[in-house]
Order: structure tokens, then sequence, then C-alpha cells
């Protein structure tokens, strides 16, 4: 890491504000920033912390679940009100990484970590996303790498609150310097395919602040799944998230370069063996629409697995109905 | 009273300009007006850490790690570093009472809060109730994990009184162990959630002496007051590291040496500029500094440049260039020693099974990594070297630290500076060397006359300190009718990057018949093997009992009965139908019948480790206070060496322990093996009970009396070490997840003189091997050799939620006094007998290890 100066502002329009400037990177929990400074990826002359800032707090507004983007996925985990709410969310939250990083990496770390890639995490290897030339995944090791769009810059979005999240229809509070912004949370991915270099949509002078879940998609019917090599911190080799409270929303994660959100029409008005069948077909139709890599294709039925799984754990069928 | 973090902000933003700014940082931010925020940095300043209840003054940068911090600033060195990114738990404290990664933790964000160590739990004389659970149930093997774990469990503990087992194996799931200690912190995990104890095991044929105590350096693991060479600190320290060539070749074509040498803090720099490297890992220059984020600066001024070419990593293609097709052609068979014998035994086959099998490059990455101090400023020379050996490190030390003598000059002798080695953080046989860190320690220490500490991080500790050697395995073997083998052609390669020793240990176990083998090393562009626990010997298992299964099953006759039929030893006859019984080999389903999304899988495997004979020498000395001090300079590498001469020395001279002092790990005392070859707990057994049967007519000692033991023939054990190993385990046959359920590990060792130290080594040797069999894989970049996952995020080992019920059956009986060897031969037999596993669960068999979920939908696949 380079020597730094500190920042810590006590509010959100400050914390907007001087973290626009130069290189300055934002930090809350620092579980992604400190790893890229020490990787020497980011060298930021200034960092600005953001715990003093943030809320954390989680509550119900107007029926709506909000959660402070300073919230740990600890915290979210083990919340009574989001494991009552929104169980795909606590599971997400409550299972990423290991314990020690839950209680340090918060909800807004987590929906803007950046991509795990190992040609972009390693400091030897310049890629599209540093301005180089070449994406290194094409002829190289991308096992992990992404299943759909990744022709050009094959990384996938780590997130898994994000999935989650997008599939509860949540919406973002962005504060700026000016007045700030409200926004489906989906808008905040940006796809590798258009610029490999940006992730976010968010502009420099823009704090995550504040997540908001709509009172139509809270409720016990939505879960999360990831399909993992090991249980012990691992990253998920696919995973993907389904809230059927209200209109049926089914995201995927850890295949693609954003958290990717399928139609779910044939969801629609379907209950007991027909909504059983309906969400096998679903799964089917999205695996088939896969574009592997020449060494990921294995992966692509882990996706419809964990796709299937997702629904039927949100339609309410238990791990012997399956 | 301490700051509160705004206050040390505002206040220390204040301060910097007194403090001397340290090289070219910006100058700190003054408040502009009433809305600026408090800023610190980039200069140093004085902060007050709470820690372990009391306040420390320190002046740090915002860029120091907590970790940084309560290592070398304050002392502490219970918190270990092991990855450096949050992934491995070793440096986990409480942050008002949370688990806190103190790696990934500015010490400035820690101002104004509660930090709490693994030494502020408690003490060996006092320690917390976790920590005397983990010292009472051997939750320990070399200790290094140990403090993150027990701290993990502590804030859980807090967090909810009263957590089940199960929620207290979540809570340490971040907490990455090597050696495997799981089984054991898991009966910990079990007595502190206080549910009901689990009932004991029935018919455990084991032999120890009696009474069964707990591990001697227990209490000092747990309370963090073990001190590893890597933990040393001295006054003045330098720190270095070297430089490492990450591409499979590459011209390094420049660095910015001047830049680095200008920096605040640096002491020296060389670089290899313009010349080749030909592995990743290469070794091209070092960096010595005065601290280690210095030391970090320096390397980032280097900026070095690499002028990479592309290189050939696929081991089919590389033994192509060197040695002809894999596998070989029946011409090139033809042409092996002993083929006509070969051909002839497969002519009156009733079955033939021809087959590749493939194993991956596994690396140690011990958790402390490899390394020493050296102290030249004390006599003796004190050299910490993390070693499995302190005997077989003098000779290095003895050229690095005369380095810089002129002709003519007095050189350092033996016994001008002393190897010493407390505790050493896992080595698996990668440190049975010196390693160029330990020499290079020396060699700066002799330069620059004070202490240097030389360690590498944990990308050089991946790159290039040693692996067990990836292998491919052609099998063409044949046998009668009823199971008997007949044999065959046998073509094995090993993948030894820059090194050699790829052997593979086959045929192994069984009477094979009329064999033809050849081998040939691989050579590719990556760092060397080294002697990695039970070398070679897990390659050929996953061969050997791969092919048995696939004979068996071409057969039709049962797994267990082809091994019956060809077995070479009676102990693992007996063994087998014990373990059979034992996981309950009647539920076996015929491979391949199961239809349901979760398919069960039952399988099996042997192993066995030779009883060579040894040097050691111990030295005894009865005091006029009733005391006897032992001494040896072996070392204790976490299999617990101290405490199997402590119960030696104990029940030979009918002392209780308490009255054994024991000197070890010294290469002033008599020197002892080295911890490989499962030889320390053999060779000093009947050593110590040598020195123990001449002292012991001399106690109670009126004088002072000194005697020298070595190894006695009349306390030798006698025969091998024998191991077999059953795994039930499930596999999710839409995703290719395996999930082992219960492994039980049949083991004999002649007395396993603490029974609990004993069956750690068993758990440990499983875990190992379950590791070797799903996670652990070398994941090499095709284009330019890196390791992709030089890092403990990407390369994987078990943790807590993989570790499955293991039941360590020890295998006593005829031994009497005799010790045998148990490291190595527990891990020999876990890869076979879990793909053996996974292939009656599928009807499809993985031939390659790691058994990866690709792997496994692949053989599906292949199968349907």
């Amino acid at each position: 890491m380079r020597r730094f100066e500190y920042k810590v502002p006590d509010n959100l329009p400050e914390a907007a504000r001087v973290g626009a400037e130069g290189s300055a990177r934002r930090k809350a929990g620092g579980v992604d920033l400190i790893d890229r400074m020490k990787e020497g990826l980011d060298r930021p002359a200034v960092v600005v912390g953001l715990h003093e800032a943030l809320s954390s707090e989680i509550g119900l507004a107007d029926g709506h679940l909000v959660i402070g983007a300073g919230a740990t996925l600890a915290e979210i985990g083990r919340h009574p009100l989001v494991r009552e709410q929104l169980p795909c969310l606590a599971a997400a939250a409550g299972e990423a990484a290991t314990p020690a990083v839950r209680e340090s990496a918060t909800l807004g770390g987590n929906l803007l970590q950046r991509p795990r890639c190992w040609y972009f995490r390693s400091r030897h290897y310049q890629c599209l996303k540093k301005g180089g030339a070449v994406c290194w995944a094409q002829e190289g090791r991308h096992e992990h790498h992404a299943l759909f769009d990744n022709g050009h810059c094959a990384v996938v979005h780590p997130s898994n609150a994000a999935p989650a999240l997008i599939a509860s229809d949540a919406r973002m509070r962005l504060v700026g310097v000016g007045e700030g912004r409200e926004l489906p949370l989906a808008r905040l991915y940006a796809p590798a395919s258009a610029d490999p270099e940006v992730e976010f949509t968010l502009e420099p002078s823009e704090v995550l602040a504040e997540i908001r879940v709509p009172k139509r998609k809270l409720g016990p019917l939505c879960a999360h799944y990831e399909v993992r090599h090991k249980q012990s911190f691992d990253w998920p080799l696919a995973m993907a998230a389904a809230n059927l409270n209200g209109p049926a929303r089914l995201v995927l994660g850890a295949v693609a370069s954003i958290p990717m959100e399928i139609p779910c029409f044939p969801l629609e008005g379907k209950s007991g063996p027909e909504l059983k069948s309906a969400i096998a077909g679903l799964a089917a139709r999205v695996a088939s629409e896969a574009t592997p890599l020449e060494r990921n294709a294995w992966r692509v039925p882990l996706l419809q697995a964990a796709a299937q799984r997702a629904m039927l754990l949100a339609g309410g069928f238990s791990e012997d109905q399956w | 009273m301490s700051l509160s973090r705004r206050e040390f902000l505002s206040q220390s933003a204040a301060a910097a300009s007194a403090v001397p700014a340290m090289g070219a940082g910006l100058a700190p931010e003054r408040a502009a007006n009433e809305d600026s925020p408090p800023v610190a940095g980039p200069t140093p300043a004085a902060v007050r850490l709470r820690v372990n209840g009391a306040d420390h003054e320190l002046t740090v940068e915002t860029r120091t790690t907590l970790l940084e911090a309560l290592r070398w600033q304050l002392g502490l060195s219970g918190a270990k570093e092991v990855c450096g990114r949050g992934s491995c738990g070793a440096c986990t404290v409480l942050l008002d009472g949370k688990p806190t990664l103190a790696c990934m933790t500015l010490a400035v964000d820690a101002v104004g809060k509660e930090v709490t160590t693994v030494e502020g739990l408690g003490t060996p004389d006092a320690p917390s109730k976790v920590q005397a659970a983990f010292a009472e149930h051997d939750a320990v093997q070399c200790g290094y994990c140990t403090p993150g774990i027990v701290v993990a469990t502590e804030a859980a503990l807090r967090d909810k009184p009263g957590s089940t087992s199960g929620e207290l194996k979540r809570a340490i799931a971040g907490n990455q162990c090597r050696c495997g200690s799981y089984g054991k912190v898991f009966d910990a995990l079990h007595e502190l959630s206080g549910e009901p104890p689990a009932p004991v095991l029935p018919g455990n044929r084991d032999a120890s002496l009696e009474p069964e105590l707990p591990r001697v350096d227990g209490p000092l693991k747990v309370c963090g007051r073990a001190r590893y060479s890597a933990d040393m600190n001295r006054p003045g320290m330098l720190f270095a590291r070297h430089l490492l060539c990450p591409f499979g070749a590459a011209k390094l074509v420049s660095a910015d040496v001047e830049a680095a040498r200008r920096l605040p803090g640096v002491v020296e720099v060389e670089v290899g500029v313009g010349k080749d490297y030909r592995y990743s890992g290469a070794p091209a220059g070092h960096v010595c500094a005065e601290s280690q984020a210095a030391l970090r600066d320096a390397v980032a001024a280097l900026a070095l440049e690499w002028d990479w070419e592309p290189v050939e990593t696929d081991p089919l293609s590389l033994h192509q260039a060197q040695h002809g097709a894999f596998p070989p052609t029946r011409e090139d068979q033809a042409g092996f020693d002993e083929a006509d014998e070969a051909a002839a035994a497969l002519d009156g086959a009733a079955a033939v099974v021809e087959a590749v099998y493939r194993t991956q490059v596994q690396v140690h990455t011990p958790l402390e990594p490899h390394g020493a101090m050296v102290d030249p400023t004390v006599s003796p020379v004190q050299c910490w070297v993390s070693t499995q050996g302190t005997s077989s490190v003098v000779e290095a030390m003895e050229r690095g630290l005369n380095s810089n003598k002129k002709e003519g000059e007095a050189r350092l002798t033996q016994e001008d500076f002393e190897v010493r080695c407390d505790h050493i953080g896992g080595g698996f046989g990668s440190k049975l060397t010196p390693g160029r860190e330990a020499l290079l320690a020396a060699q700066l220490a002799a330069r620059h006359g004070r202490p240097v500490r030389a360690f590498n991080d944990r990308e050089g500790e991946l790159l290039d300190t040693g692996n067990r050697p990836g292998s491919l395995q052609y099998y063409r073997v044949g046998a009668e009718a009823d199971g008997k083998l007949r044999g065959g052609f046998i073509r094995t390669a090993g993948l030894v990057g820059v090194g050699g020793g790829g052997g593979v240990t086959t045929p192994f176990l069984y009477d094979f018949g009329a064999v033809a083998k050849s081998h040939a090393d691989v050579r590719g562009p990556h760092g060397a093997p080294r002697p990695f626990r039970a070398p070679g010997r897990p390659q050929g298992v996953f061969g050997v009992e791969n092919l048995l299964d696939e004979l068996a099953e071409k057969l039709g006759i049962d797994p267990v009965e082809i091994r019956l039929r060809n077995e070479t030893s009676e102990v693992r006859k007996a063994m087998l139908a014990e373990g059979a019984e034992r996981i309950g080999w009647s539920r076996r389903q015929a491979s391949g019948s199961q239809r349901a999304r979760l398919r069960r899988g039952f399988g099996c495997a042997g192993g066995d480790w030779g009883n060579w004979r040894g040097q050691c020498a111990i030295r005894m000395t009865a005091k006029t206070d009733g005391t006897v001090h032992v001494y040896s300079g072996m070392q204790d590498i976490g299999t617990g060496e101290r405490t199997v001469i402590v119960d030696v020395a104990a029940d030979a001279l009918g002392l209780p322990r308490e009255r054994i002092v024991l000197h070890l790990a010294s290469s002033h005392y008599p020197p002892g093996p080295a911890s490989g070859g499962s030889q320390t707990a053999r060779m000093t057994a009947p050593a110590v009970r040598d020195a123990a049967a001449k002292l012991k007519p001399q106690l109670p000692a009126s004088a002072e009396v000194t005697v020298e033991g070595k190894v006695n023939m009349d306390y030798w054990g006698t025969g091998g070490s024998e191991a077999v190993q059953f795994v039930e385990l499930l596999v999710d046959a839409e995703t290719g997840v395996v999930r082992v359920e219960k492994i039980v590990a049949l083991q004999s060792c002649g007395l396993a003189v603490n029974r609990k130290t004993a069956e750690n080594q068993i758990y440990g040797g499983v875990i190992q091997g379950i590791g070797y069999a799903l996670f652990e894989d070398r994941a090499t970049d095709p284009q330019l050799g890196y390791m992709m996952n030089a890092n403990l995020e990407r390369y994987q080992f078990p943790g807590a939620l993989e570790v499955p019920e293991i039941v360590p059956v020890l295998w006593g009986g005829e031994e009497g006094l005799g010790v045998r060897g148990l490291g190595e031969p527990c891990t020999i037999p876990t890869s076979g007998a879990i793909a053996n596993a996974v292939a009656n669960a599928l009807g499809a068999r993985v031939r390659e290890i790691p058994i990866t979920p690709e792997r496994v939908l692949r053989a599906l696949e292949g199968k349907s």
C-alpha cells in the first residue's frame, strides 16, 4: 500500500465531495479496497472512510425494508426483520465469505466490489480492465469466468447480495453533491461488453447510501442458492436468487459481468406441480442460452441447478421435493 | 482514557507536522474551513490503541494495518500473518467483541475501540474456558492457525452463549488449518457447546501410555504464547525478501534500482536486470529495508518490467516433447525391462484394465512461511529458522554467516552460532532443506551486523518452496478370474518443474505379478518439488487403488475381496475386514445402480510406511532438586514431539511429567532426526529409553549426573506402519459436488505414546488427503506459466465444513514398547478411497484428482 491521506467525513454529501477528488477511493469495511491496495491495483492518494457517514440501520419505513449501506453482512444475516421479511437476502449475506469478513464487509461494499477474475486481481497481468490490450482469460484459465456475454472481457460480478436484492425489486438511494437520486439497484451495474473498465454507473461524486425493498417483494417466498465446491470460504460457481412474492423474479449471479435478470413470465399464476414443472423449464431455458468459453461449459449445468433450486426453494419446495 | 477515533484524526492532522515525514509523502491537509472532514496521514502520527485492556501509545501511518501494529510494535505475536489478504483467519482478533481480520484492518480504524488478541483471553496458567478446552482436547498441531480459531470460537460464544457445536463449526469456517487439526478442534467445540459427550467408540484396539495426558505445549499454543521463528522481533531488525520472476520464461528488462535505493529506510537492493529467468518463482534479486512498509515501497519503486515469452505447461505436450508419446505405444512398452514376462501375464488374464490416472501438483503452503530471523548482535549468533531439521540447516547458516569474510579472516564456527526453532508453523517436507530465505537472512545479517528477518510472502511461498510433483500414470494390468493380479505394463511420469524426484510409488501394497515398468521425469517452467508427506505414495495409491476397483468391477468381484486376494500384509487384511464392518460396507450398492440426485458411495484403499533405522542422541541430566533435564536438538513440528519425549521419559524413569524438563530444538544440543520420514517419535523413543535406563539406577541424584542415550534396538518397534481407510460420501449428480460424510482410518504405529497427539496425526493425514482428493491444485496459466492461485483465496484445502466424521482406529497389539512412524502413512490411502467411493456412487470414474465438479460431471456425461 502506498501512503495515503485518510479522511473521515461524518456526512454523506461531504463523503461524496471528497471522494470525487482525483485518485481518491472510498472505503467502508475495506475488505475489497485494502485487498486491491495491497496488490497495488489501486494506489489512491486519498482514502475516504465512510463508516461515520453511512447509516447501518435496518428497519421498516412505510412497509418498505430499508437497509443502510453501512450495515455489515453479519448484521443483515442475523437481523430478525431480514430473516423474516427477506430470507433470500439473509441467506446471501449470511453465507458470504467467512464469519470475520462478514463482520467487516458492508452491504454497500458487497454491491460495489470489483470482480475476482484472477488475471484482473494479479498485478502481473495487464488486462482490458486495467487499460491493457487483451483479456487473458479468453485463452487462459477461465473456469470461473462468465457464461454469458464473455467474448470481450470475461469477468463475473461477484456480489452475492445483488441477485437477492435485484430479484426483490430493490432500489438504491444515491447521495451526490447535489440532490441525489433513487434508482432500481439493477441500474447500478454496467456490462463489461460496453466498457471493461467501467463496472458501475455511479458518478464519481455519488455514494451508495441506502437500499429499499418494496413491500410487495417482502415475505417468505424467496430464496438464494449457491453452488460451491467448498462450503467453508469459497466463491460460488453459480448462484441464483428467486423472489416469488408478488411478480416472480429470478436473478443469476457469478455467471456474467452483471447480475443477470431472467424474465419469469412462465411462472406467473402457477402453483404446485405446475409451478414445479414451469421452474424446471425456465431453468433449462436459461441454461440453453449460455454461451460458455472453451473450458467453463461444465458450469452450465451448475447454473441450471442453482436457478432451479433457488426457484424451488422460493416456491416452498423443500429439498426432498426437488 | 483513550482518544476516540475522531479525536485521533483531528489531533493527528495537527500533530503530523511535528513528526518527521518519511519519504516524499504529501503534506497533511489543513482544515481549510469548518466543513472539511478530519484527516490523517500520509505522515506517521501518534495514536493510542487500547489492546487487551491497556492503552498503548504508538506511531503509525494510515496504511499500517492493525496486524502490523500488534506484531511489530506491541510485540503481540499471537495473531499471525499467513495469507495477508483476509482469506485464512490466522490474524483474527476481537474488535469491540467482533471477530476481525487484523491484516485487513487499518490500525487507525481501531483507535477508540477495544482490541482483544488471543493473549488477552488468557494465559497458560490461567487460560480462558475456550483455551482450556482446546488444550485439553489437543485441538492444535503446529499451532499457527490456532490463535485465530480460539479467538473466532470465543467471539461466537460471546455473541451467542450456548451455541451448538454445529454453530461453532460454522463460526470457524473462515479459519484455515493446514495440518488438519479440525478433528480435535471439533472435540473442543463439542465440549464448549455443552452438548452431551459423544459415545466412546468401542473396540479401539490401541496401545498407548497411561494416563492419557494433553500435549505439553498445548497451553502455550492456544494462548498465543508459542514463539515461532517468524514471530521473532529485535530492536533495529531489518526486513528482507527475494524478488521473484512470476512468469515461466522472461527477461527482466528494467528495474528502477536507483528509485528504490533512494527511498528512506531502504538498506540494500540487488536485482538481476537483463537476465533471463526460466521458471515461475525464480529468484531475481532481493530487497532489504528498515521496516516491512519500506520493503514494500522499495519493491513497488523498482517497477520491475518483464519481457515474457509463452511457455508450454501441458503435461502431455511436455512429455511428448521430452520423452515421446504418453501413454506409451505398444511398441514403446515392448522396450520396457521384463516386457516379455509382462506380456505373458496379460496373455493369460481373464480381465485387463488399460487406463491413465493423473494427479495434480500439490503445494505444501505451510502457514508459517519459509525464512529465518538471524541476530548477529548476540553471542552465540542466534539463527531462528523455520525448519524441520535444526541440524540440517547448520551448514547453510555457517556459509551465510561467513559470506562476507575475506581470505584469512576468522570464520564463525558452529560454536559461534546457534540454530533455534522452538515452534514451526508447518512444513510437510518443504522445510527439510535450508531454503534460500534463511541463507539470505544469514548473509544480510553478516553484511550489516544487524538482526535480519527474511520470510516469504504468501505468493513467494506458493511459487517456489517445493511441491508434490504431479504424475501421469499408465496401467495395462491383467488379473485372473478370481481377482489375483497377474501383471502387465506400467509407465509413470513425474511433473517436476525445474527439479527432479518425480517418482511414483507403484506397484504398491499388492502383489502385482510380472510388471514391466518405466518412469520419466517431465520438466516444465515451475519450481522444483520437495519431499511432501509420504513422497510418491499418495500418487501411487491413487493409480493402484483405482486400478484394483476397475479390475474388480470388470470381474464382478467386491472391492474388499480383490484386495484380500492380493494383499501383501496380514495386518492390512485384518484392517480391511474390520474397516468394512465399521463403515457399514454391506450398505454399498452396485456401482451405477443409483438414480437419485444424491448418490451414496463407499470406497477403500491402503497405505504403508517403512521402519528404517536412523540416528538420534539424547542427553539427560538428573538434578539434585529431583528434576530430570532432557536435551535434544530435534524440533517439534506440531506432531507432538515434545510430548513424546516427555511422556516416554516419564514412563521410563517412573517420574511424573512435571519432573521432566525438556530443552529442545537447538543446534547446540545432541543432534536428532529431522521432522520427516515419520521418524522423530520412532527414533527418540528408543533413545530416550536408552538414556533413562542408564539414569534410572542413579536416581534420586545426590549430585548432578548426566547420561547420553542413543537409538537402542532393544526398544525398537518391529514391522512397518500399515494403513487402511474406508470412505462414505455423497455426490450431487446435478452439480458434481462431492461431500465426504465419514472416513474410518485404521492405522498401526506400534505404541501410540500419546493417544491424543497420535489420533491428531491421523485426523491431519486424512484431512490433507481429502484436500488432495477434492480441492488442491496448482492452477497454471497456460500462456505465461504463472500460478493463478498463488494465494489462500484460490488455492483450496479443506476448511471446517469440509471435514467429515473421522474415526481414527489406532491398531495396536503386539508392539510392547516399540514406536513406529505415523505422520505419513495416514495420508496415503485417502485419495484412492475417495475416488473409489465416487466411482461407486456414480458408476462413472474420475481418473484424475482433484475430483472437481467439472470432472464429476464430465465422467457422468461420458457414461451416458
